[in-house]
């Protein structure tokens, strides 16, 4: 087993056994140490996995499959489902496991510092090291059957984060709002994941086999099987992403989350939805692909303008981030959906940058969630006046957000718009224009966020403020401004390892 | 049409116009007695199949055992020996249902069978039938051994609410039981 | 048929385990009456089941044996199912035995007519799987079944019982009367009764074009859809499961459903034509998950709730079976059996752990209750809670109740595999129905009781054992599945 075979395993396994420890632990301050620690552990081995990929690259270029992974590892389990435990990661995968274990390791290292009301911290940073696993065992799964299951485990963590350390306060109404919240996100998104199930073995009953790298391209596969595989396989990744007009969970979900969920959700669970469009979905029925693409752009676009117009009508902070989540997801489904190269190196870099931004930005609305016990929007003016720096941190995260050119969130919207027009037609084209004009509105309610919030008079409660910031939160929120600095400015960063099996995939569609 | 045809025929319409009354009459002793017609033309058109051992398995256990105990019951549990009016229900969807049953299956294995002749087998007697349940079907004949030793305990369970009872013997667990 | 000598050679090694299951269950009546001492009915009943299960296992480790044959044709034949179907039961009778350790204690219930009315059930269950010929299967069935009006009404004193009792009584012996019925015509078409010779007599074109014939399938298949308590036969279930004491009602969903499906399989497997089977199936299974998933939603009491689950689960298993029409060839037959029985071993398995955490919640001797008692519970006994809540997130087949999710991915890989994808679909959507009532279940257990202070109730150790037991069996079969699955397919 090579240093890179090593390092997949170790990746899920850090995490595994760190939740079984911290569960094991019966003090609940080491038991949180412990969490963070498997976190960071997680992270430098995740890092670490990008380390070596020329050789992995030259190894796997003989072959003809369009995934050529870095590393891999494949080892039977259940034969008589088509299940092999075969994980990999390539440059689609990497930036997205690194960035789910850079959230995790905040969100816990967040944790060590604050617990949420309601639960027992240990228990929390557990789930979320559950959590943490299960998205990436996603992100790595190569073959089809443990990609789903990977999709599942996240699902009841989650839920549980959700139902028990979310919502503000224990009143028998708020307990309502999170529980119905809770289920809401749960049975949504087990529809998706249940209709992935269906889906894949579509695949797997006409191919004869789950491996991914072996069926992307999809050249096996009837047109009828590709189109069935692929409807409903776009279904289930489009309630994760989610789409318009499957999103209703996620303003809930998102709302009633504590913090540290709220940032893993918006910050990584919706990229399994638009992970798995690109590399199952995509990769496995191309020729479903191009033949739902048209639909796909135009519910891309309708979410962009959807989600825009609902944000600019929003009174509540959190619920406007997560409403910004269905426009920003828009762009990056429309990355994909225009399947050139362009597009889904734009739908990547979105799914990173969008991670990064969002994530911060939860963070602060959690934050100021927490100083003022409020997140109406009218009771929350006036906090540059009192709190200079949480409310100059969140201008910046805002207008990252927004996709001013040299941050992170330009390069996403900006190219997804770019890949549009290139794929030509009037249909393209209209959506290319549609989607600018919804980049327009993502900056019009995001500065109306900030009219609102940063400035006027201080509201009573702005007004008990102090300005300073704890330790732990500079610590859980810097490594996010530098990475939207960091991405914004040098975009190979993500782009660049990406590139290869972009090419690749873009290759099989023709 | 044979003599065995025409006594088939004559002992069916018996059986089938005794069990109609059975379940019509509304006096209980009645009922039980009409039963005794009805299996016995029952057991009558067995012995017209040659059936013999079947017919008198059919007189000794339904018409001698099972009506006997009927009619025990009627008379321990003190029912009414007149007519019962209030015991009549709707007669309509059982009608419906027996007469739909029977019909159907009359006209099924008519439609199957038409006018095909069906030698008969060698006569049912009680050799015959015991080497059939000794070489062929022992395995369900000692099983069923089982069953009615279940049965039988089962039975002397239900019946008797005092076996089991907590040794205290605290009145309320007889009471209970019996109440039920 | 005269000449032929009345003596037959009986393959005793083939029978063992049935002898060692009556065995027990008369010598329970022996020990019951000579010692008198419930401890020792109560040993004895279980090294019983265990030694049943052994047996069954060694048995069923070598070739097939068949014995009690006619020709080719064979009453008895026990190989790898069957060993499965005896041992499984067996295990099941002593996890439930274990389930009634509070239940007997309590007093009001005779020990040792209950411990002989279960292995005489065990002994039903342990014959069904290796009969070979519809009288006794309809005997075996009986026997596992008869036991259980009686268990179902032993709770003295209590009106529901003996009305659960009563309702039991008359469907099942309607269903049998049916099944019955059904054998004749069958018989009187084909004139024969062994599951294999049916096979082949059925075969031909003639035959099953006669209407008497799908009404003989009809019959049966109907007869043994009640004791398996599928739609629309499924209205006796609920009430009966709730009347019953629990640990009798988790035999119920466990030991006597697998017995109706393990009915069901052999007889639509070795005797009955697929075409005809095939779509009457497919649309029982649909109709029983949603029909059963949909009424599950709004119940308030726990057996209940698990009644309409297992209702629900019943369409689950019986789902494979639909693609049975439109599969290809004989391999894929074969699958769709293994995916059904593979499914229904996956869920005694977890039906089981359900009902021990709910017994164990409870107070000794109590009824399910309300959903409501239970509330909190994982709180104050967090691993039986946890368990619990593992039986029934593994229900709802979702991680980390690996072997539920697994058990669905075998039903939609078999129903895919066979060209079913409709019912497929109608399976994953029914599983996101199932997903509510088990997560409101889940959750419930772990919500705050508020100033409410419930009864303090104190697991007894034979149950939590049972819980643990049949959780850390869940775990493994959840990591490793291609064990269940290969002995299914065996």
């Amino acid at each position: 087993m090579s240093v890179g075979d090593f390092l997949l395993v170790a990746v899920l396994a850090v995490p595994a056994l760190g939740a079984l420890a911290v569960a094991a632990i019966p003090r609940d301050r080491a038991a949180r140490l412990v969490g963070t620690l498997a976190a960071a552990l997680t992270l430098v081995a995740a890092v670490a996995l990008v380390a070596g990929r020329d050789q992995g690259w030259t190894t796997y270029a003989a072959t003809a499959s369009a995934v050529r992974p870095w590393h891999s590892i494949d080892l039977p389990w259940v034969p008589g489902l088509d299940l092999r435990f075969h994980l990999g990661v390539d440059g689609i995968s990497w930036p997205l496991v690194v960035l789910t274990a850079l959230l995790t390791l905040l969100c816990c290292g967040y944790s060590l510092w604050r617990v949420p009301g309601g639960g027992d911290g240990r228990a929390l940073v557990a789930l979320l090291l559950v959590v943490e696993v299960g998205i990436l065992g996603t992100f790595l799964a190569l073959d089809l059957v443990l990609f789903f299951l990977f999709f599942e485990v996240v699902l009841l963590p989650m839920y549980a984060i959700i139902v028990g350390w979310g919502g503000d306060g224990t009143d028998p109404a708020s307990l309502d709002a999170r529980r119905r919240a809770g289920r809401k996100f749960a049975l949504y998104t087990l529809f998706g994941s249940v209709l992935l199930l269906v889906g894949v073995y579509v695949v797997v009953a006409a191919a004869g086999t789950a491996d991914i790298m072996v069926l992307t391209g999809g050249s096996e596969l009837s047109r009828t099987t590709q189109l069935a595989a692929f409807t409903l396989l776009a279904f289930a990744f489009a309630v994760k992403s989610p789409l318009w007009p499957l999103h209703s969970w996620l303003p809930d979900a998102h709302t009633q989350a504590p913090t540290v969920g709220s940032v893993l959700l918006a910050g990584v669970l919706l990229k399994m939805g638009t992970y798995g469009l690109i590399r199952v979905a995509v990769g496995v029925a191309p020729e479903g692909a191009r033949w739902a693409a048209p639909v796909l752009g135009v519910l891309a676009v309708a979410a962009i303008l959807v989600g825009s117009l609902v944000c600019l009508a929003q009174t509540e902070l959190k619920r406007l981030i997560a409403y910004s989540s269905v426009g920003h997801m828009g762009f990056v489904l429309l990355g994909v959906a225009t399947l050139t190269a362009t597009g889904i190196q734009a739908a990547l870099i979105g799914n990173v940058a969008h991670g990064v931004i969002t994530g911060l930005l939860f963070f602060l609305a959690g934050a100021i969630k927490d100083r003022t016990h409020t997140g109406a929007l009218s009771e929350l003016s006036g906090l540059r006046e009192t709190a200079p720096r949480l409310s100059g941190l969140l201008a910046f995260a805002a207008v990252a957000s927004l996709g001013l050119p040299g941050l992170a969130g330009f390069w996403g919207e900006a190219f997804a718009v770019v890949a549009a027009v290139e794929a030509g037609g009037a249909l393209w084209t209209t959506l290319a224009v549609l989607a600018a004009i919804g980049g327009a509105l993502t900056a019009a309610y995001l500065l109306r966020l900030l009219r609102r919030v940063t400035h006027g008079q201080p509201t009573p409660a702005v007004a008990a403020l102090s300005p300073g910031l704890a330790g732990a939160e500079l610590v859980a929120w810097t490594p996010l401004v530098l990475l939207a600095l960091a991405v914004g400015l040098a975009p190979t960063l993500v782009l660049g390892v990406a590139e290869a099996p972009v090419e690749a995939l873009v290759g099989v569609l023709r | 049409m044979t003599g065995v045809d025409a006594l088939l025929l004559a002992l069916g319409a018996v059986a089938v116009g005794s069990a109609v009354l059975v379940v019509s009459t509304r006096h209980l002793v009645r009922a039980g007695l009409y039963l005794v017609v009805c299996l016995g033309a029952v057991a009558g058109m067995y012995l017209v199949l040659a059936a013999e051992l079947v017919a008198w398995v059919q007189v000794l256990i339904y018409v001698g055992a099972v009506v006997v105990l009927l009619l025990f019951a009627v008379m321990l549990t003190r029912a009414p020996i007149g007519a019962s009016d209030d015991l009549d229900r709707p007669g309509w969807p059982a009608a419906l249902i027996g007469g739909g049953a029977g019909l159907g299956l009359a006209a099924l294995l008519v439609d199957a069978y038409r006018w095909t002749t069906v030698d008969l087998p060698e006569a049912g007697s009680a050799e015959r039938i015991g080497e059939q349940v000794f070489s062929s079907w022992v395995l369900p004949f000692e099983v069923l051994s089982v069953l009615l030793l279940s049965a039988l305990v089962g039975a002397i369970v239900l019946s008797r609410p005092d076996i089991g009872a907590t040794r205290t013997d605290h009145p309320g667990a007889g009471d209970a039981g019996r109440s039920r | 048929m005269s000449e032929q000598s009345l003596v037959q050679a009986v393959d005793h090694l083939a029978l063992l385990p049935a002898y060692l299951a009556a065995g027990t269950a008369v010598l329970v009546l022996l020990v019951d009456l000579v010692l008198a001492r419930p401890v020792a009915t109560v040993v004895t009943a279980t090294s019983g089941a265990v030694a049943t299960a052994v047996g069954a296992a060694a048995v069923g480790s070598g070739a097939q044996r068949r014995t009690f044959c006619v020709g080719s044709d064979c009453s008895y034949v026990f190989g790898g199912r069957a060993a499965l179907v005896a041992a499984l039961v067996a295990l099941l009778v002593l996890g439930v035995l274990a389930l009634s350790g509070p239940l007997l204690r309590a007093g009001n219930t005779p020990v040792g007519e209950f411990c002989f009315l279960l292995t005489c059930s065990m002994t039903g269950g342990v014959v069904l799987g290796a009969a070979g010929d519809l009288i006794t299967l309809i005997v075996a069935v009986e026997v596992l079944t008869l036991p259980l009006y009686v268990l179902v009404g032993l709770r003295r004193g209590s009106l529901a019982s003996a009305e659960a009792a009563v309702t039991f009584f008359v469907v099942s012996v309607v269903a049998t009367a049916l099944t019955l019925l059904g054998a004749a015509l069958l018989y009187a078409v084909t004139g024969g009764l062994h599951l294999e010779r049916l096979g082949t007599l059925l075969a031909d074109e003639a035959l099953l074009d006669l209407p008497l014939t799908t009404v003989a399938v009809t019959l049966v298949v109907a007869g043994l859809a009640f004791k398996v308590a599928a739609v629309p036969f499924h209205a006796w279930a609920p009430a009966t499961y709730d009347g019953a004491p629990l640990p009798v009602a988790a035999y119920l969903s466990t030991a006597s459903k697998l017995g109706g499906v393990i009915a069901l399989l052999a007889v639509v497997q070795h005797a009955l034509p697929p075409e005809v089977t095939g779509p009457v199936l497919a649309l029982v299974a649909a109709l029983t998950m949603t029909v059963g998933n949909l009424v599950a939603l709004r119940q308030r009491r726990t057996v209940r709730l698990l009644a309409w689950s297992s209702v629900a689960q019943a369409g689950y298993i019986l789902a494979p079976l639909g693609a049975l029409a439109l599969a290809a060839d004989a391999d894929a037959r074969t699958a769709a059996f293994a995916a059904a029985l593979a499914y229904a071993v996956f869920f005694v398995l977890l039906e089981l752990a359900a009902f021990a955490g709910v017994v164990a919640l409870r107070p000794a001797g109590a009824d399910g209750g309300r959903l409501d008692e239970l509330r909190g519970a994982a709180r104050r006994h967090p691993w039986v809670g946890a368990g619990l809540a593992f039986a029934l997130i593994g229900l709802a087949g979702l991680p980390p109740g690996l072997a539920g999710l697994f058990a669905k991915v075998t039903v939609v890989r078999s129903l895919l595999g066979g060209g079913a994808g409709w019912l497929a679909l109608v399976v994953a959507v029914n599983a996101v129905i199932g997903l509510a009532y088990y997560l409101r279940f889940a959750a419930l257990l772990y919500s705050s009781t508020g100033d409410v202070t419930p009864p303090v109730v104190r697991p007894a150790r034979a149950v939590a054992v049972a819980l643990a037991v049949a959780t850390v069996v869940a775990l493994v079969v959840g990591f490793a599945p291609q064990i269940v699955l290969d002995l299914a397919a065996s």
